[in-house]
């Protein structure tokens, strides 16, 4: 990887990390679950670098989260739900992108993470009715998804121009 | 597909597998997830109840496996329970302190031999209590309690001549507990005191739920609640991951309300009061907490004591004692010695709380008010 | 606006739309002070009484050997009123009007559970 794609990987790395814990001071009903705007890292890495950044981005995030809060289960929840936001949003990006602006690929992405999240949660506490809160989660996890998708939107047009860009 | 100047070659063939990995991953994960937390993660609840020691007895036992949790329940319940109530009850004829006691109305000074180790240890613990609460607690005040007989059908008022003749024969320095050869020996009246009488009434329950206690944990129990008429006891957390919550009976209301709760684990909370048992008589209420002192109900500024020890033993007898002190030396005692927690309602219907158990404590009723002993 | 983003904007009404419903069918489905009351002896089911607005009434539950127990309800409360069990442990717990109250006589092996989890684990006395 050339020296400028691993510093823009790390730096997204951690801004998504630090997205992530201060989501989680947020008080939500459901243990270890969080919003999910820290996703929207992921999908800079994507725009900027591609998909296997994006899923570095993801990977590095939810361990190093994980180094911190020692929470396994919010860990358990974050890397089904960070895959899975990861995943979805590869593909409608790669295929789509003429389709979808950025922000509503954040907020597909949103909406898978916390899908992810919430089916974790209720595997584990072996209670389908867990999935009930994915409906409120997705409705606030929409807004949430839509507003940094729009920054990441903004951030990768400037970027754009300044560079021209080939991180790659 | 058309390339632009500078971009890689995202086919899609390039990202389906991606995206079927990312997907594969986390299905992955949710099956070791499931099958890690799944299995035996139910937290399964036994309970006995039953009648011993004069009043309702539950046991309350969690954990995984139901057959263990069967077997220690029932284990504490008989092997527990029943055996040291047949050694310490004064009702039963043929228990260690009944054999005792009818000794000792043998004569003046007398021995009694091969006691064993619980009554043993128990007579020689109320007695140390009985020297710390100088006399407050006092084990030897069964010719008083039976006297009045509070609590029988056949309870009354007797007459002063009567009270102090039985109170004569109350003294706790008159009786001494010697170990030999593992069992105990228990001296008890001396040669100007006679037909001295044991009861372990104010402190068995506290040590019968350490009893019980401890045989729950050496089954391996991390998580139980003994209710001994009251007299509750708590190992480790509550089921659902938090410390149990335990109401404290209000002093004026039915039994079962509360005038607030403590968060605890691991320890034993006692709570005792005059309105636990009484008689009356020509408008006047004689409830059962004797002033050793005085050989009648004890008249104190205190409504409802509670104690918060580890040792239900201690809680037991030293809630007697404090009710039987008054508010002012209790306070006392209690800054003497801060190891141990307690809850004071003084008449006034305020309510004292060691610092210990500040943050733990929450009064629920409005009308009583809340402080902190120094 | 871009044809994906309309299909986007569409799911997320369709979200709200249903965020709504599930909030008004919880609000007006919950259980409304469905406050029961299980009288059960030696285990056994006898009589189940919702609480709320339950008629006054008294009655007498006997058991083997000439025990019995007198079951008073009234104003949403139950209770054991009476009982000719050795300590009366039973009637001095007095009302049971909580969620998860209970009262029980083991000489007589009756109990009244009320519904519901109580607020606290257990209570000194």
């Amino acid at each position: 990887m050339r020296p400028r794609a691993l510093v823009l990987t790390a730096l997204l790395t951690s801004l998504a990390l630090a997205f992530n814990i201060a989501e989680g001071l947020l008080p939500l009903p459901l243990p270890g679950v969080k919003l999910g705007a820290a996703n929207v890292f992921a999908l800079v890495a994507l725009v900027l670098m591609g998909p296997r950044s994006a899923f570095s981005v993801t990977l590095l995030r939810v361990l190093l989260a994980w180094l911190v809060s020692a929470n396994w289960f919010a860990f358990l929840c974050s890397l089904a739900g960070g895959l899975l936001a990861t995943a979805v949003m590869v593909f409608v990006y790669v295929n789509y992108k003429s389709e979808f602006s950025l922000p509503w690929v954040s907020v597909a992405g949103a909406w898978a993470f916390n899908a992810g999240q919430v089916a974790v949660v209720a595997l584990m506490v072996r209670d389908a009715r867990m999935l009930f809160y994915a409906v409120p989660l997705l409705l606030i996890g929409t807004a949430t998804g839509w507003v940094v998708g729009k920054l990441a939107e903004m951030l990768c047009q400037r970027v754009k121009k300044i560079e021209r860009m080939d991180y790659r | 597909m058309q390339q632009k100047a500078g971009t890689t070659n995202l086919t899609k063939n390039r990202i389906k597998p991606a995206v079927l990995l990312a997907l594969a991953a986390v299905l992955v994960l949710a099956a070791l997830a499931a099958r890690v937390v799944f299995s035996d993660r139910k937290t399964e609840q036994v309970e006995r109840d039953a009648y011993k020691l004069g009043t309702v007895v539950r046991i309350s036992v969690y954990g995984q496996n139901r057959r263990s949790l069967d077997k220690a329940a029932d284990d504490a319940l008989e092997r527990g329970i029943t055996r040291l109530e047949n050694e310490f009850s004064v009702n039963i004829a043929s228990s260690e302190i009944s054999r005792i006691n009818s000794a000792s109305r043998g004569g003046r000074q007398i021995t009694v031999g091969g006691v064993p180790y619980d009554t043993g240890y128990l007579v020689g613990r109320a007695l140390e209590i009985a020297r710390e609460t100088g006399g407050a607690f006092d084990p030897t005040v069964y010719p008083i309690v039976k006297l009045w007989g509070i609590g029988t059908d056949h309870a009354r008022v007797p007459s002063d001549a009567q009270i102090a003749d039985a109170r004569s024969r109350i003294s706790f320095g008159d009786v001494t507990v010697l170990k030999t050869n593992g069992t105990y020996e228990i001296k008890i009246g001396s040669r100007s005191r006679r037909q001295m009488a044991l009861d372990l009434g104010g402190i068995a329950k506290g040590y019968v739920a350490d009893v019980l206690a401890e045989m729950l944990r050496k089954d391996g129990i991390k998580c139980a609640l003994i209710d001994l008429g009251g007299n509750i006891y708590v190992i480790g957390e509550a089921p659902q991951g938090r410390p149990w919550k335990l109401g404290i009976q209000h002093p004026h209301k039915p039994r079962g309300e509360y005038f607030g709760t403590v968060d605890v684990e691991d320890t034993s909370v006692v709570t005792s009061g005059p309105y636990e048992r009484f008689f009356v008589k020509n408008g006047v209420r004689y409830h059962h907490i004797f002033d050793p002192q005085t050989g009648r109900p004890a008249r104190s500024d205190l409504e409802s004591v509670t104690i918060v020890s580890r040792v239900s033993a201690n809680a037991d007898a030293l809630c007697t004692a404090l009710f039987v002190m008054g508010f002012d030396k209790s306070a006392a005692f209690l800054a003497k010695h801060r190891d141990i927690q307690a809850l004071l309602v003084r008449s006034d219907r305020t309510v004292f709380v060691t610092k210990g158990l500040e943050s733990v404590f929450r009064l629920s009723d409005p009308s009583m008010k809340q402080e902190t002993l120094k | 606006m871009k044809r994906g983003d309309r299909t986007m904007l569409i799911l997320t009404v369709a979200l709200f739309a249903v965020c709504l419903l599930m909030l008004g069918g919880h609000f007006f489905f919950a259980e409304r002070d469905d406050l029961t009351a299980v009288i059960s002896q030696n285990g056994r089911v006898l009589r189940t009484i919702r609480l709320k607005g339950a008629k006054a009434e008294e009655f007498t539950v006997k058991c083997a050997g000439g025990g019995w127990n007198r079951i008073r309800v009234a104003d949403g409360k139950i209770c054991m009123a009476d009982a000719n069990c050795p300590d009366r442990d039973c009637v001095k717990r007095g009302l049971l009007g909580t969620a998860g109250d209970s009262s029980v006589c083991l000489p007589h092996r009756l109990e009244i559970r009320l519904s519901g989890t109580p607020d606290v684990d257990g209570a000194t006395y």
